[in-house]
């Protein structure tokens, strides 16, 4: 039982410094070999991983209310539409040139990764962007194709690898 | 306001929409670095970091209006960092997010020499070991070990339940606990 309850307060105890190891928890710490090699475990990931990870914060800070302040006002009213329509054509198109060739080939059935993979490009797409796209193609097969409507940020681990294999042929 | 550790996240929206610029920069030194490194951990090479960093705040600055403030905003950052990184792993194919990767890790150096090679070749181990669990796994296992996330948290990040996060977890550390002991 206090195995578990040490095991919950590993990763508080290693990043909170109000929080720290009561003296019956460290004797248990120092003579369970089990709790022990997990707080190693967690130490190692949480104090020893940063060193890579460091960023010039007010650079990023600077890039970002640039980027902010250049956005034109009309961005989500006029651009986004647009963006849609034009991924719109894209989708229909790719339909078309999907549809002629089920039609020389009668037998092969049309089948969303087919359609998907004839834009190579779409693997390119920025979430948001796909999103756009999932608004306006024609679901032909819900297992791989989210539910209209769905965010990719709301699609299952096999949904999503589901939908990048199909894109990615 | 930059290093401003008082204000709710929420005050700090809140200014920001009303058009205080500072307030944008408190939150990216408040969530930056946090970012960052679980970026890192995904396999985003620090070269990116801070493409994908400026990436994730310029996404959720911009679309602030979907925000809905009963999810944290943290939950709400991480989600969209979780996006940012899959583009860039998209972006960057066969060299990303779930090919964790070793050749960018380093541990903080102590004065032995012996105690960092040590150390460097643990982290090397967990993180080929972080490449063979399952994607849940891993996401929170570093969003609870890395992060420090509570399971309710890392549930909403993931869309799943703390319960099963929590599962997740254990299972993780049952296989990682092989590389320190």
């Amino acid at each position: 039982m206090i195995c578990n309850i040490m095991s919950d307060r590993m990763p508080g105890v290693a990043h909170d410094e109000r929080q720290e190891w009561s003296p019956g928890e460290r004797v248990h710490l120092d003579s369970c070999p089990r709790c022990l090699a997990e707080w190693r475990l967690v130490q190692e990931v949480s104090l020893g991983w940063g060193n890579s990870a460091e960023i010039d914060l007010d650079a990023v800070a600077r890039r970002v209310q640039l980027r902010l302040t250049n956005q034109r006002p009309v961005d989500s009213s006029t651009v986004r539409p647009v963006r849609k329509w034009v991924v719109g054509l894209a989708a229909a198109a790719a339909l078309i040139v999907a549809v002629g060739s089920s039609a020389l080939a009668p037998r092969q059935a049309l089948s969303t990764p087919q359609v998907v993979s004839i834009l190579p490009e779409l693997g390119d797409l920025e979430t948001d962007e796909l999103e756009a796209l999932f608004e306006v193609i024609p679901v032909a097969n819900r297992t791989v194709l989210p539910p209209l409507g769905a965010g990719l940020s709301d699609l299952s681990d096999t949904e999503l690898e589901r939908l990048l294999a199909a894109m990615e042929g | 306001m930059e290093n401003d550790t008082t204000t709710s996240d929420e005050a700090l929206v809140t200014a920001f929409r009303r058009g205080d610029q500072s307030a944008a920069t408190a939150l990216v030194h408040r969530y930056g670095r946090p970012l960052a490194r679980f970026l890192h951990g995904r396999g985003v090479p620090p070269s990116d970091l801070e493409d994908v960093v400026q990436e994730t705040f310029f996404k959720a600055f911009r679309s602030l209006d979907q925000w809905r403030g009963d999810a944290g905003f943290r939950r709400w950052l991480y989600r969209i960092a979780l996006n940012a990184g899959r583009d860039h792993w998209r972006r960057s194919r066969g060299r990303g997010m779930d090919h964790v990767t070793i050749e960018h890790d380093t541990v903080e150096g102590t004065s032995n020499p012996e105690l960092d090679l040590d150390r460097h070749d643990t982290a090397a181990r967990i993180r080929v070991r972080l490449g063979t669990l399952t994607h849940m796994q891993r996401e929170v296992f570093l969003l609870r070990a890395q992060e420090g996330l509570e399971y309710p948290e890392i549930a909403g990040m993931l869309g799943t339940t703390p319960g099963a996060a929590r599962v997740h977890y254990h299972h993780a550390v049952r296989r990682l606990k092989e590389c320190v002991a």
